[in-house]
């Protein structure tokens, strides 16, 4: 495991983060339950106060805002879902053709085009989010925590008062948020800490008791820690597993679950339609099954059929007609 | 062959949807039959008997609407029409928008079997399987959009919708079926690969199935006190009437039924109860009335 990777496993286990600003150092420490509940009545009351104020917009109707502004349209919206559409057929079809290389590169470079493109999507989507309510509260409850658990490193004092936060320390608190910021750690970097032969062995040796304290005072890293944890045991230990190369490579192993998930709803799918079926009805060649006009109903059936079915189907059933 | 799904839409008879269908199964026994010839180990030719009739299977639950067999026994010119929906993207010009993408019709066809069963579990149901020479596209006739709708069914067949068995309570029948067999055949001529006609060679053979609660008749002081130990009562009179009558109107019955079987089973140390299954069966004798 790299030490870069180390070091960060030893910040999540240890509840607390080493900020580095303007040469000085900080520590942001966990915050307790009472912090927690103080910044939620922050949002609450701000909420409440200014839920009428013309000055902000509100989430729940962003959409028809980024509308009205010309930034995003109904189509996009429909874009995001093609998209994700594709790109899960993308990781499908990496995981299949892991072991040829050009097919393997080949696919990575279009995951890759398809998530800048999504990005920019969602980017546009969540445009006009700052100017939300809701994320305002947000803002707030998050200085509120950040006032009550960041502390000069060797006074141990609090860096910042909350009362007074924007009276003369608003320059230095902006850039702390940024510092901090940037000390999250994405979703890709938690599950390489996760697959580490480190984080294993220490997450085998105890999984129910690695983290100080009641599972409600965890960090977000610590609880996501614990989930991807769960989540690859699920992996290993299914009869399926797959090899782990592909554990290692995020898309190929989204791939692989794809595949898992698509077999346990086509299970589900057919285990409803053989309850419809007759005995008879089910030693047919081709099957009708009545289903309303939902895309995904049509597309849950017609992916029963093995391959050469829907269509293809439809038509070889047509073409059984006679022929004088 | 692969087994192929079908996202239906609808099925009408002429332009009368058909009400409560839970499943169609359609089969050809068409295929390829090679020829060789001595001396050759190649192929020496084949010949396709794709067009072999095509028997569809459909099942329906009954739900006090018109039955599949009164309906499609109605008259001449008749043709039973199937309605699908497509995958998005899958037709050209394939639309989910409440039209249906495909429909297939079969013409000319003729019921082969018809089989009703009820049971203390759900709803009674009716399966009717039609004999055709063929399905073939046909986008120009008018669909019944089934969505577009909601219909309720008129009366459901549950098990405490049966009013008579056989003329009498029907308390202590745990299932019946009633299965009619046409025996259909085909009648080919030379110059012509599809069947001329089909025409049943008699005579046309109704089965029927019994299964009771033996317990349950004994404590009542049913006058079926038959010897067990799998003795086959002999029918008096040359055989019996057999029906069965719903809430609905809906009856299903012979004039003369002959048993041609009994069996027990369970009434073992689990606890289960003894229950009786007879098997009755009439020739040329067979009535439908529906609701």
């Amino acid at each position: 495991m790299q030490d870069k990777l180390k070091h960060l496993l030893h910040e999540i286990i240890s509840s607390k983060k080493t900020v580095f600003y303007r040469n000085q150092r900080y520590t942001l420490m966990n915050p307790s339950l009472d912090i927690i509940l103080e910044a939620d009545l922050v949002y609450t009351q701000y909420y409440n106060n200014h839920l009428y104020d013309d000055r902000f917009l509100h989430l729940e109707n962003i959409t028809n805002d980024l509308i009205r502004y010309g930034i995003f349209f109904p189509d996009n919206e429909e874009e995001i879902k093609t998209k994700n559409k594709e790109l899960d057929n993308l990781k499908k079809t990496l995981f299949r053709q892991y072991k040829d290389n050009n097919a393997k590169n080949i696919c990575k470079r279009k995951i890759k085009f398809l998530k800048d493109q999504l990005n920019k999507l969602y980017n546009l989507n969540h445009y006009l989010d700052f100017l939300t309510l809701e994320k305002y509260c947000e803002n707030l409850r998050y200085e509120y925590i950040i006032c009550n658990t960041l502390h000069e490193y060797h006074s141990n004092k609090l860096v910042f008062n909350y009362s007074n936060l924007y009276s003369n320390e608003a320059d230095l608190f902006n850039g702390l948020i940024d510092a901090i910021t940037e000390k999250f750690i994405d979703l890709s970097t938690l599950k390489k800490i996760v697959i580490s032969e480190y984080w294993r062995n220490i997450y085998t040796n105890n999984k129910n008791n690695i983290f100080s304290g009641p599972a409600i005072e965890y960090t977000d890293e610590q609880k996501s820690l614990i989930n991807l944890s769960a989540m690859y045991d699920h992996i290993y230990q299914h009869p399926d597993c797959p090899d782990d190369e592909i554990i290692k490579d995020e898309d190929a192993l989204d791939g692989w679950m794809l595949i898992q998930k698509d077999k346990i709803r086509k299970q589900k799918v057919q285990s409803g339609v053989n309850s419809r079926m007759s005995a008879k009805v089910a030693k047919s060649d081709h099957v009708f099954i009545p289903t309303s006009e939902a895309p995904d109903e049509i597309q849950d059936i017609i992916a029963l059929s093995e391959p050469g079915g829907g269509l293809n189907g439809l038509n070889r059933l047509d073409t059984l007609s006679k022929r004088n | 062959m692969a087994r192929m799904y079908y996202a239906l839409q609808s099925v009408q008879h002429n332009s009368t949807p058909l009400y409560g269908i839970q499943s169609i199964g359609a089969s050809s026994a068409g295929n390829v039959t090679p020829i060789f010839q001595l001396g050759m180990q190649g192929l020496y030719g084949s010949y396709s008997s794709d067009d072999e009739p095509i028997e569809i299977t459909i099942s329906k639950q009954l739900d006090g609407r018109p039955l599949i067999y009164d309906t499609l026994t109605g008259g001449a010119n008749d043709r039973i029409q199937f309605n699908f929906w497509t995958a998005a993207g899958e037709a050209s010009g394939g639309n989910n928008d409440g039209q249906t993408d495909k429909s297939l019709v079969m013409p000319k066809y003729k019921v082969s079997s018809v089989s009703y069963t009820f049971d203390v579990d759900g709803v009674g149901t009716e399966e009717v399987t039609i004999i055709g020479d063929g399905l073939t596209a046909d986008n120009t006739l008018t669909r019944a959009l089934m969505s577009s709708s909601i219909v309720s069914p008129a009366d459901l067949a549950t098990r405490a919708r049966v009013k008579q068995i056989n003329g009498g309570s029907p308390q202590g029948y745990q299932s019946v079926t009633f299965t009619y067999n046409l025996n259909l055949e085909n009648l080919y001529t030379l110059g012509k690969f599809t069947a001329e006609e089909r025409y049943s060679p008699g005579p046309s053979e109704t089965t029927i199935e019994f299964v009771e609660s033996v317990e349950y008749m004994e404590a009542m002081g049913s006058s079926a006190a038959e010897t067990i130990g799998g003795c086959t009562q002999t029918a008096i009179g040359g055989g019996s009437p057999k029906s069965i009558e719903l809430c609905d109107g809906t009856k299903i019955s012979v004039l003369k039924a002959v048993s041609t079987s009994t069996s027990y089973a369970g009434g073992g140390t689990d606890g289960s109860p003894l229950l009786k299954t007879s098997s009755w069966t009439a020739y040329d004798d067979f009535a439908v009335v529906g609701p």
